[in-house]
């Protein structure tokens, strides 16, 4: 299954824990890493980059390592992709981490960010770690 | 970590998937015992939430500008 994590995961998951789930879904991602293709956009990296003490950026370094995530750079990204989701009302930051799931082919953005839940048109699921974590739990007692 | 970086993280993606999986846990293990830094501490999710969302709209801004 193809992911995107938005940088509010990694840096609730990484740094603040005031909620446990993004720090419990790059738990879960660790221990069942080969079930996911995770993708991030040159732009997430660098979000998590200004918003991390160096410190934590480090640990951000090596878990997008070891998970083995894809970062995909702008170029990657079609520029009418981006405009598709713009028209949709999104943000231009937003629209351009829609562009990249859907370049990806992800099936689903892990999100914190309101802004895509509930969402009609976008070419993936926005879910929050909680969200995801339940359908996985959920998916593994039925399997 | 110190050194160089690319060939660090190059080498951390070529390890074996278990041995991938128990750097992870243990960098989260150490993350958790350590917990949120100053810079972080005391902030709420939603908060940090707004924040990065700024952060994405700045980035943007510069890259528009960039190209322009």
């Amino acid at each position: 299954m193809r992911l995107v994590l938005d940088s509010n995961e990694y840096i609730l998951g990484l740094d603040n824990l005031t909620i446990v789930h993004p720090s419990r879904l790059l738990r879960f991602l660790a221990d069942n890493a080969e079930r996911f293709d995770i993708c991030a956009s040159r732009v997430i990296v660098e979000e998590v980059r200004r918003n991390l003490p160096e410190v934590r950026f480090k640990d951000f370094w090596a878990v997008i390592a070891v998970l083995d995530v894809t970062v995909l750079e702008d170029w990657d990204v079609s520029f009418s992709l981006r405009e598709k989701y713009q028209a949709m009302g999104l943000k231009t930051g937003d629209a351009a981490i829609a562009a990249c799931a859907e370049a990806a082919g992800a099936e689903a953005v892990i999100t914190e960010n309101r802004d895509f839940h509930g969402r009609a048109g976008l070419s993936f699921r926005a879910l929050r770690a909680e969200e995801f974590l339940k359908e996985q739990a959920a998916g593994d007692s039925s399997a | 970590m110190g050194g160089n970086r690319p060939q660090l993280m190059a080498d951390l993606r070529r390890l074996p998937l278990e041995e991938r999986k128990r750097r992870l846990r243990e960098i989260l293990d150490r993350i958790q015992r350590e917990g949120p830094t100053p810079e972080l501490r005391g902030k709420t999710a939603d908060e940090i939430v707004q924040m990065v969302k700024r952060t994405r709209e700045e980035i943007w801004k510069e890259k528009l500008a960039a190209r322009s």
